[in-house]
């Protein structure tokens, strides 16, 4: 669920920067379009995945922490 | 030694497929070497096959080679039936788009990255999807994005989306579309709601944009020097899967997936004589592949597949066919049985460039032994076609038959004849029997017990 949310706040925002982008339409070249949106979509997602990596490491050293104080 | 090139290998300048002497070999080009080279050393060849995600190959002598410009030459293991995206059920092309990405997903980790991910290149080997294009990788370029996400989405999750939200029917888009599904129509047709899935929301409506706003650029230049990566690579192929993972389609409970439940055209004791009878003539008649035409959810082709036979079994419903994916394929793990969408009085077709690049259901024929169990009436009475028609079009497909023929006083002819003029007075054993003597010898007739029908096994004159 969290990811979630994080994906919905990020969306809206992440759709303006990749249809804000301008470009001319002389011919149609359905790799550049493609080309581009991952671009800008790969960015946001290898955050996340950075931050949910760290976010990870983060609970894992914080579970061990408290699990030792427990003990 | 004759050579035939295969009609749809000619897109990729770094290789083909070809048969020399009917013997199915694939050629590397030397401008594929480095990629084709990477592909051993890296360790990705050994881990797809592993997994089960590739099929393997052999190399063999270059001498084989069709050209001069040829690096290396294999044999890849021969898949039992080639099939098309537009004959799969839902959930064959979601495994079908999951594999996909798993093999993107293994080749990244392996510093490789598939250079198409076309859904042609899928194939049914012993029940699993898995790529047949060993040619399909080149190394992975930093920074860049992924150069099959566009063909990905076509091919894959816009005609999932569209079967999920809309209508199973619509996978037949594939047939008309031969690159996938372009991703304006899949957005013009989907409905409001898939925008609410942020998976969708990104990877088809803004994909579809993102193509009409940035068409003709030079994407690079319009990148102004942003890289993707591999991380954000990774990220992308995982929010695809969990786009895929996401779809459903449930089959409805239709007039033929209830056929065998309701079994008011048959009493016990003749279904049971009827599966006794059709196990007994396709041990008898040893065949090495079945067709089974109009196969429903596939009760008699498992009869075949439980004789280790390689079995395809047609149906026109995308539900008998889902149902026989999920029931024999999945759960079951019946690796000899491969289920297909197909209309009978509509046949896949040759269809791509000059017609050749995909073949229709008789190029990819014959079958040794074809199962036509309670269709004819469907086709005669059903669709008009004349017994002699009938007849023509299975001695197309197949070398021996086992038939089975409906009477008009048959509950289930009664029911097709409810509601229009009986115009079929050849409509009768007699008549059936004509009518396929001039393409078959019949050598066995066997009546069903409990019921009016009969079994016919027949060999298809020479």
């Amino acid at each position: 669920m969290k990811g979630r949310s994080r994906g919905v706040m990020a969306l809206p925002m992440l759709l303006i920067i990749v249809l804000g982008i301008e470009g001319g339409t002389a011919y149609i070249d359905a790799g550049s379009g493609s080309y581009i949106l991952q671009l800008v979509v790969g960015a946001f997602v290898g955050a996340f995945m950075a931050v949910g990596v760290f976010w990870r490491r983060i609970r894992a050293a914080l579970s061990r922490r408290f699990s030792r104080n427990k003990g | 030694m004759p050579l035939e090139r295969l009609g749809g290998s000619f897109r990729d300048p770094s290789g083909f497929v070809f048969r020399r002497d009917g013997d199915l070999l694939r050629q590397i080009n030397e401008v594929h070497r480095q990629h084709w080279d990477h592909l051993a050393s890296s360790g990705l060849y050994d881990a797809l096959v592993g997994n089960g995600l590739m099929v393997p190959h052999q190399e063999v002598d270059l001498a084989l080679a069709a050209t001069s410009d040829a690096y290396k030459v294999i044999r890849p293991e021969p898949v039992p039936f080639i099939s098309y995206p537009y004959e799969w059920s839902f959930g064959q092309l979601k495994d079908a788009a999951r594999a996909t990405l798993q093999i993107q997903r293994t080749a990244i980790e392996h510093g490789m990255s598939l250079r198409d991910a076309s859904a042609y290149n899928i194939q049914w080997l012993r029940g699993k999807p898995v790529l047949i294009d060993t040619l399909s990788f080149e190394t992975l370029r930093d920074g860049e994005p992924w150069v099959a996400y566009r063909q990905f989405c076509q091919h894959f999750l816009a005609p999932l989306a569209l079967a999920a939200y809309r209508d199973v029917r619509l996978l037949q888009l594939s047939r008309v579309h031969l690159d996938g599904v372009p991703l304006d129509l899949a957005r013009e047709l989907l409905p409001r709601r898939s925008k609410l899935r942020a998976s969708l929301l990104l990877h088809i409506h803004a994909h579809a944009k993102s193509q009409k706003r940035h068409a003709g650029e030079d994407p690079r230049a319009s990148a102004k020097g942003r890289k993707l990566s591999t991380r954000g690579l990774q990220g992308i192929i995982a929010s695809l899967d969990s786009a895929v993972r996401a779809l459903d389609w449930q089959p409805p409970k239709t007039v033929w997936t209830d056929y065998y439940a309701e079994a008011d055209h048959y009493t016990a004791e003749a279904t049971d004589h009827k599966r006794r009878l059709v196990s007994k003539l396709v041990e008898e008649t040893a065949p090495s592949s079945v067709w089974d035409l109009g196969g429903n959810v596939g009760a008699f082709a498992r009869i075949a597949t439980a004789q280790g036979i390689p079995t395809v079994c047609f149906d026109i419903d995308p539900g008998c066919v889902e149902a026989a994916y999920r029931d024999a394929v999945v759960r079951d793990g019946d690796a000899n049985l491969l289920p297909l969408v197909m209309d009978l009085t509509n046949p896949s077709p040759r269809i791509g460039w000059e017609n050749t690049e995909r073949d229709s259901l008789a190029d990819r024929g014959p079958a040794d032994l074809a199962l036509a169990l309670a269709l004819v009436h469907h086709l005669a009475i059903g669709n008009n076609v004349p017994l002699e028609r009938v007849a023509d079009f299975f001695a197309d497909l197949t070398d021996k038959l086992i038939i089975e023929f409906v009477p008009k006083s048959d509950p289930k002819a009664i029911v097709l004849l409810r509601a229009r003029d009986d115009i079929f007075p050849h409509y009768t054993a007699d008549g059936f029997e004509a009518a396929f003597s001039k393409r078959f010898n019949i050598e066995r007739r066997e009546p069903i017990v409990s019921s009016e029908r009969s079994l016919y096994l027949m060999r298809r004159r020479a």
